[in-house]
């Protein structure tokens, strides 16, 4: 096992950042279907402090966050020598636009309401590919 | 002929002495030098002709303004000498000065003035003396003739500035009759300057502003104190009234009686009509950002709900048989989702019913209560929360609930962004950068006042002091360029104006304090 895959041994494929209760319990639903594993952080700082000890793979996020936007949370992540994708959830893309483009398209964007069959395409897409430290998004595709 | 020592007299007597001259010789008793001593020292320019226009005496200041030589001042020139020596000094054509001499013995009186070579002006007065003989005055004209000169040019300079404006300029007496207008008052008025002289300045005004137009005339207002009043009036073209900004100065007399006032007016209906326009723009940027927030709630339970019959579709797929407990528990969050949809479209209808319903009796805190939990959510994502201080009820204003749900809307959104902004600040205290941004609302019902006060106080740092008087007009903002109109508060301004409310603002407790007074519904609307 080498330093990266013992870095992973006790991570969540995902740390889901939402504080809608009602969409929480569905994103775990799922996450239980797809059987991946997951934390939940319900705002930007609590996300923030898991991540200075946790190294998911995907950080998925909603953008309007009690304490700090999904955004703000995104550029500290993007700050850090090792990271995970991030995947913003917005009910209006045009909003996160610029930020997404200022940050070098570094985290992706999926609208709500969530098409669960995309959703589940791109968690396949990256925990299929090796962890590359430093290029959290990797080659990842886009989300359609 | 009278012989007597004094004036001295030519040896060769060429002409005859008045009677008047004698009879000044004969007062001065033994002393008749006095007469002629007396008349050479008068400033007066004059001189003394016989009844056949010869030179009885010509003072030295008729000689020195008339240039005459030393040759036409002795006594016996005759008058038609002095005139030819005037002619040759430019004063009229040699023409003119024979006509003049021609018509010497043809009028008594004489009133005649010229300009000479030298441009001097002189004024000629010649009467007849009692007893025979004339009197001639002269005076030089040219210094009062310059002074009327310079200010016939100065009247035609202020006449074409009055004239030439595009504002209209109206005087009228404190009866109100008109005493002056310009040009532009009559193109305006489509009417002509003698049918507006004498009539009635509320004439001009349109018929449904006239009895508030009279009132602000019937306080006349300090001396020399210009107020300005906005009213409409009617225009000849019989479209639409026009509205028209007044300035209006009385005119006191010495003893401190109103004599008259000076008005000018100018037409700003295309500037009310930007300004409504940009009003309209922005009530749509407030209702622009309410859709924002209430686009966010709603996708909420949209997306919840959308999960959940995903999720339900899923487990089938992965599972392969239908769990039927699932299934209900998916079908019943679907329920709940639905309805809370339902339960938001419901709020924003209420909020969004139309306005115009004059005879509306709108409940503040009711309406206090539905904004702030419209925009509650929304505010929270910037640390902003609500301290209400409300009472249990109090009497409805009239008003439509959606005009005291903008001014609302408009207030909280100027304190939610003034606090954020503080937060933003080089050199913010910590405790600003990182304290949470509190808007209190208090509704009191002022009684025995016919008001209903609304006070919204914000945490957020203040408005700069010079900005307080301006803080209503359109387009003020401290916001930087790009995230905001400044339109939120003339918005609030309009509205409250509309509802015969009024407002103000000031700075307390660390930050801006807005109070705003709306009349109470009368009994039965």
């Amino acid at each position: 096992m080498n330093a990266v895959e013992r870095l992973y041994g006790d991570d969540p494929d995902i740390l889901l950042v939402e504080d809608d209760p009602r969409q929480c319990a569905e994103f775990e639903d799922f996450f239980q279907l797809i059987g991946v594993s997951y934390r939940i952080a319900t705002d930007g700082p609590t996300a923030m402090r898991f991540l200075e000890t946790s190294l998911p793979r995907i950080v998925l996020m909603d953008i309007r966050l009690p304490g700090a936007s999904g955004i703000e949370v995104s550029k500290a992540i993007l700050r850090r020598a090792e990271r995970p994708v991030v995947l913003l959830m917005s009910g209006h893309t045009e909003s996160v636009f610029e930020a997404h483009q200022s940050a070098g398209r570094a985290f992706r964007v999926i609208e709500k309401p969530i098409d669960l069959r995309v959703l589940a395409k791109f968690i396949d897409d990256v925990l299929s590919r090796p962890y590359h430290p430093g290029n959290g998004s990797g080659d990842v595709a886009d989300i359609p | 002929m009278e012989r007597r020592p004094g004036i001295k007299w030519p040896k060769l007597r060429r002409y005859a002495r008045p009677r008047a001259v004698f009879v000044a010789d004969s007062a001065a008793g033994d002393r008749p030098a006095l007469t002629q001593a007396a008349f050479d020292q008068m400033s007066q320019p004059a001189a003394i002709f016989d009844h056949g226009f010869r030179l009885v005496s010509c003072n030295p200041a008729a000689a020195r303004l008339l240039a005459l030589p030393d040759g036409l001042t002795q006594p016996g020139t005759p008058m038609r000498q002095i005139i030819l020596h005037q002619a040759a000094q430019g004063a009229f054509t040699r023409d003119d000065a024979e006509a003049r001499i021609r018509d010497l013995g043809q009028r008594r009186h004489v009133r005649m003035e010229y300009q000479r070579h030298d441009g001097r002006v002189v004024m000629v007065r010649r009467d007849p003396l009692e007893g025979g003989g004339f009197i001639v005055l002269y005076n030089d004209m040219t210094e009062q003739r310059q002074a009327e000169s310079a200010l016939q040019e100065n009247e035609r300079r202020y006449y074409a500035v009055v004239e030439d404006q595009a504002d209209l300029i109206v005087r009228f007496a404190p009866d109100g009759r008109i005493t002056f207008v310009n040009g532009a008052c009559c193109r305006f008025y489509g009417r002509p300057r003698q049918e507006l002289l004498g009539s009635d300045v509320l004439d001009l005004v349109h018929p449904d502003d006239r009895r508030a137009v009279g009132t602000y005339f019937r306080v006349p207002g300090r001396p020399h104190r210009v107020r300005t009043l906005e009213h409409r009036a009617i225009h000849p073209d019989g479209e639409s009234a026009r509205w028209l900004e007044r300035s209006d100065r009385p005119i006191y007399d010495a003893a401190d009686v109103l004599i008259e006032f000076q008005s000018v007016m100018r037409d700003v209906t295309d500037l009310k009509r930007a300004q409504e326009q940009a009003h309209r723009v922005g009530k749509l940027t407030a209702l622009g950002q309410i859709v924002a927030g209430v686009t966010h709630e709603l996708n909420q339970p949209l997306n919840a709900a959308a999960l959940a019959t995903q999720n339900a579709l899923l487990s089938m797929e992965r599972r392969g048989t239908v769990d039927a407990g699932y299934i209900k528990r998916k079908l019943e969050a679907l329920v709940d989702d639905l309805l809370r949809m339902g339960q938001i479209v419901n709020h924003l209808r209420t909020f969004m019913r139309p306005s115009g319903d004059t005879t509306a009796a709108a409940d503040v805190v009711a309406a206090v209560r539905r904004t702030t939990e419209l925009v509650d959510r929304q505010f929270g994502f910037d640390a902003v929360v609500f301290d209400l201080q409300l009472p249990d009820s109090c009497r409805p204003v009239a008003a439509a609930a959606i005009d005291i749900e903008t001014v609302l809307v408009n207030l909280f959104t100027n304190a939610r962004d003034a606090i954020v902004r503080l937060r933003s600040v080089d050199g913010a205290s910590a405790e600003a950068e990182t304290g949470q941004g509190r808007i209190v609302v208090q509704v009191e019902d002022m009684i025995p006042e016919n008001e209903i006060r609304i006070v919204v106080r914000d945490n957020g740092g203040g408005i700069p002091d010079e900005l307080i008087p301006r803080v209503f007009d359109p387009f003020v903002t401290t916001k930087e360029v790009g995230s905001g109109m400044g339109l939120g508060l003339s918005i609030v301004h309009q509205t409250v104006a509309n509802l015969g409310g009024r407002l103000d603002v000031h700075n307390a407790h660390g930050g801006a304090e807005f109070r705003v007074w709306i009349p109470v519904a009368r009994s039965g609307s």
